[in-house]
């Protein structure tokens, strides 16, 4: 018989890591099985709350107010079920948990910040990886900024940036370079030149080229792409090498900011301890007594694994926390209750770019106030049975701006129930 | 001198030139194909031999000679059952060529009037026998223990085994024949003792009661008077000299066997063709050591003193060193044992894969036979498939650098147009190649040999084309414009779900990919990219090996 585990957490994405990260700091044996490859689906941006009520567009600088008029409003939200205190514990928690690891993030605090993106529109996030940060600060100041970005690297013009925030930052020019390294020219790609500017030399070859075009710029901002493992001594070692602050403009996934955080959160769960099934999918969860028993399909041989609860952390149609049949959505590991529109008509709205979303994107899983998955009448399956994140049903996060959020904070939920649950309330500050 | 003698010195002259003839083959011999001259290489040998070795040098030499040659101590690391086998052999027959065949030169001097048959000593010319007996039933036990779970036969040398075997046996059994012989009881008598009718015949009494001569008959039953009077002429006349036979660990107990038919054997003069036999068979074993896995007895301290283990390229004796490594190999199978891509030998069906077959087949590369080497293309196959990670090299108990005969055999193979089947393919462009395989009618795909993946839509159905494989493969982050990959990870996989495989097998991601499974560990959808690479380039292997090369044409 195999080592029985406290909590086997199913999937490896933003909510599956920090709920390890949390169940480990609380002295629990974790077992995790999943690829953490959908974080690199992540902006590398935590969003809590950009938008509320989406059919407005209103954004929020000010998330926690925007959390308690969406409670009110949306009282089906899982953010309902979450204390603002929970949420600010939560998120201090996991940035600490990454700057131990080397990767910075700005500390939570009472504001949103507003950042450039990629096609020059301004996006209000809550933590942002300091290397971003003076880009969000040269925005609020709107002070003269140099954008450079790279031939052959496809995903992000500078130009296409500038444009875009034309009206809202003005005194922004472009600049385009040829990556200053032998090997890479042609087609090149974000994660490759990272590579290369973890070298001092590369980043003094690079500033060399900037250097004569900065002009009477106050910043530079650069695609993301100053490093994968030391970004911090990149960008401050690039912004003393130029004499202006340099920032990071957030690219489209599958972004440098999201291999530095799968990195980063994969550092943190295996310094804490926790067992990993990287290579294994949970193909079954079946209760054998007191304890759940997992399937796990894995070369080069399946595996069973024993825990005393279950994280549910699986994501939603991407990750195959939900499945969409013709007629319906279902949860295929244990075939949850998945709260949902009555028939496939109802899935979506005639419009794609409707402002109010679609229905099927507020499908889930229902749970409890502890994040115990429920039944269709609303009974808790198990005692021990959580499901956290995106997979849960009554929101929309992609239009809320809430993804971040919504998987950290669930994920602690989650995890001090269950501490509570197995008797070690015990909580590590 | 003797007929015996004459045979010996014709024996001992033959193994000598021979030996001188083999190791002329080290001067030789060389891979790639020597530029330098016998003689430029006998010099570089001489210039080295004569330093002489001074402080740690001759420190580790002694070492090696000590511990390496004599205790097979390598051996004795790497495989303790075989090398306790091979050191127990190794033990007796030392004994007995250095005590017993050479008693009149090596014994006298260390133990005066030593003479294997005398006391105190002929106990100890048996236990060597025995020795060797014992080795050769452990190896051979071993042997059969270990049958078909051996990567493939060993070249064997039955004259060999039967030279150490017929020896051994034969000298029991002249033993056994000699214990109860009659006449040699007489000759002995007549030469040693000089007693008198009455003595001789209570003497007789007494060697046949007591230590089993078979007089002819009639033989009368001694008397307890007899035998107090043959005992005291016994101690009077022979037991100075002469060991109780019982001495004779396995001789005695044979002649035991031998006791009622002992007339009639020495009637028929036994003794004296047992002891020709025995004389015949030690003459033919001296001349055959240079051309016999015997020669090891040379080959292999020298190659252990030669320091084999160390050859740095700029050595002006590497190529001394290889043909004394392809020559010194004494295909003990160490090597095919810990051999990391033997599994490979048995999916090919190529035994060139393992090392001790494919040092075969170098031997006769380095002998200019390479061209009309039949097995050329599987050689190719054999060698390309080592992945260079050394464990031949450090399982040798010879230390033989096999590593660097591989590099060398490799170079071998590149002059003369068998290169790796990665530089052959990527000479042809991917698209060029799908172009053949289309127009190729014999190419038409050989049921795979290793599992399918790439047969399998559901193993590259989830791809959403996201990047993430190319964004953090080391091989497209290092390939510039002219070298670089053709095709990224990401669009392999698109050529799979387009139905494209065969666009795929000759493009230079499948070709250059280093494995190292980045992609693999990052693909958020789970896909097994780095091993679908992979077996691409086996069915790429197998599919494009069948086709023309660049330059052969295309019909």
């Amino acid at each position: 018989m195999s080592e029985t585990y406290d909590v086997a957490i199913v999937g490896a994405g933003l909510a599956g890591m920090s709920a390890a990260v949390f169940a480990a700091n609380r002295g629990l044996r974790v077992v995790q099985v999943g690829n953490a490859g959908a974080l690199l689906f992540a902006s590398g941006l935590l969003d809590l709350l950009g938008v509320h009520p989406i059919e407005e567009g209103l954004t929020w600088s000010d998330p926690w107010a925007g959390l308690t008029v969406l409670a009110r409003d949306l009282p089906s939200h899982p953010y309902a079920k979450l204390e603002a205190a929970r949420m600010r514990a939560a998120f201090a928690e996991l940035t600490t948990a990454l700057d131990e690891t080397g990767l910075a993030y700005t500390a939570p605090g009472e504001r949103n910040h507003e950042v450039l993106t990629d096609v020059g529109t301004v996006k209000s996030t809550y933590c942002l990886p300091r290397s971003m940060q003076p880009g969000a600060a040269a925005l609020a100041a709107g002070v003269p900024c140099l954008l450079v970005d790279f031939e052959g690297l496809r995903e992000y013009s500078a130009k296409a940036v500038a444009a875009g925030a034309a009206a809202r930052w003005p005194g922004v020019r472009t600049l385009r370079l040829t990556f200053p390294a032998p090997g890479i020219s042609g087609e090149v790609y974000a994660a490759h030149i990272a590579l290369a500017l973890e070298e001092r030399a590369a980043r003094e070859r690079l500033a060399d080229l900037v250097r004569p075009h900065l002009g009477d710029a106050r910043a530079v901002g650069l695609p993301a792409v100053l490093g994968i493992m030391r970004t911090d001594r990149a960008a401050a070692h690039l912004a003393e090498a130029l004499g202006v602050p340099v920032f990071e403009v957030p690219t489209m996934p599958t972004s440098v900011p999201g291999l530095r955080l799968k990195n980063a959160l994969e550092r943190a769960v295996a310094a804490r301890g926790v067992e990993r099934r990287v290579h294994g999918r949970v193909v079954a969860v079946e209760r054998t007594g007191d304890q759940f028993e997992l399937s796990v399909a894995a070369t080069p041989a399946p595996a069973a694994l024993h825990a005393r609860a279950v994280i549910l952390a699986t994501g939603r149609f991407m990750g195959r926390g939900l499945e969409a049949s013709r007629t319906r959505v279902r949860e295929p590991l244990l075939d949850l209750y998945v709260s949902q529109p009555a028939t496939r008509s109802d899935w979506h709205r005639a419009d794609l770019f409707d402002a109010r979303g679609h229905a099927l994107n507020r499908a889930g899983i229902e749970t409890d106030e502890g994040f115990r998955a429920c039944d269709a009448r609303g009974a808790v399956v198990h005692p021990r049975l959580f499901a956290v994140g995106t997979m849960l049903a009554h929101h929309d996060w992609a239009r809320m701006k809430c993804g971040a959020g919504l998987a950290i904070g669930t994920a602690a939920a989650a995890v001090a129930h269950l501490a509570d649950a197995l008797g070690r309330s015990r909580s590590l500050s | 001198m003797t007929p015996f003698g004459w045979a010996v010195s014709l024996a001992a002259a033959v193994a000598v030139g021979g030996s001188l003839w083999r190791a002329a083959s080290w001067l030789r011999l060389g891979l790639p194909d020597a530029p330098s001259s016998a003689r430029e290489r006998a010099g570089a040998v001489w210039a080295s031999l004569a330093r002489p070795p001074r402080g740690k040098r001759a420190w580790r030499a002694l070492v090696v000679l000590l511990l390496d040659v004599l205790g097979q101590r390598r051996l004795r690391a790497r495989d303790p059952v075989r090398w306790a086998a091979h050191f127990i052999l190794f033990v007796g027959f030392a004994g007995l060529f250095f005590l017993h065949a050479l008693g009149d030169v090596v014994a006298v001097r260390l133990a005066g009037s030593y003479v294997s048959t005398l006391s105190p000593w002929l106990w100890l010319r048996d236990l060597f026998g025995l020795l060797v007996l014992l080795g050769f039933a452990m190896g051979s036990a071993r042997r059969l223990a270990m049958r078909g779970r051996l990567p493939a036969p060993r070249r064997r040398d039955p004259l060999f085994v039967l030279a150490i075997l017929g020896i051994v046996v034969s000298g029991f059994a002249l033993g056994a024949v000699k214990i109860t012989s009659a006449p040699a009881f007489e000759r002995m008598l007549r030469d040693y003792a000089s007693v008198s009718d009455d003595e001789a015949a209570a003497l007789r009494a007494y060697w046949g009661a007591e230590y089993g001569v078979a007089f002819p008959p009639p033989v009368a039953a001694a008397t307890p008077a007899q035998l107090a009077a043959g005992e005291a002429v016994h101690q009077a006349a022979c037991a100075a000299c002469h060991d109780r036979p019982q001495l004779a660990l396995l001789s005695y107990p044979l002649s035991r066997f031998l006791r009622d038919i002992a007339p009639g054997v020495a009637s028929w003069g036994a003794e004296a063709w047992l002891l020709r036999l025995h004389q015949l068979l030690c003459v033919l074993a001296l001349a055959y050591l240079p051309f016999g896995r015997a020669f090891h007895v040379v080959s292999a301290p020298v190659a252990l003193l030669a320091g084999a283990g160390t050859a740095p390229p700029a050595d002006p004796n590497r190529r001394t060193r290889r043909a004394l490594a392809l020559d010194a190999c004494v295909r003990c199978g160490l090597c095919d044992e810990r051999c990391s891509v033997a599994p490979l030998a048995f999916l090919l069906g190529n035994a060139l894969v393992l090392p001790a077959a494919k040092l075969d087949s170098l031997r006769a590369v380095a002998r200019g036979r390479l061209d009309g080497e039949p097995r050329r293309g599987r050689l190719a196959e054999g060698a390309y498939a080592c992945s260079d990670c050394g464990r031949c090299t450090v399982g040798c108990p010879l230390g033989l650098r096999l590593d660097d005969l591989w590099s060398a055999g490799k170079d071998v193979l590149r002059q003369h147009g068998e290169p790796p089947a990665a530089e052959w393919v990527k000479a042809t462009a991917a698209a060029e190649w799908a172009d053949r395989l289309a127009a190729w009618p014999r190419a038409a795909a050989p049921p795979p040999r290793y599992t399918s993946l790439t047969a399998d839509r559901h193993t590259f159905s989830a791809c959403v084309q996201c990047q993430t494989c190319t964004n953090v493969c080391p091989v497209v982050a290092h390939s510039d414009r002219a070298n670089g990959v053709d095709a990224t990870p990401q669009k392999v996989m698109n050529l799979l779900r387009l139905g494209l495989a065969d666009l795929a097998l000759g493009s230079r991601m499948v070709w250059d990919c280093a494995t190292c499974y980045q992609c693999q560990e990052h693909c958020p959808a789970g896909i097994r990219v780095t091993e679908v690479l992979y077996e691409l380039r086996n069915r790429g292997y197998e599919r494009l090996s069948g086709l023309p090369r660049p330059g052969q044409g295309v019909s």
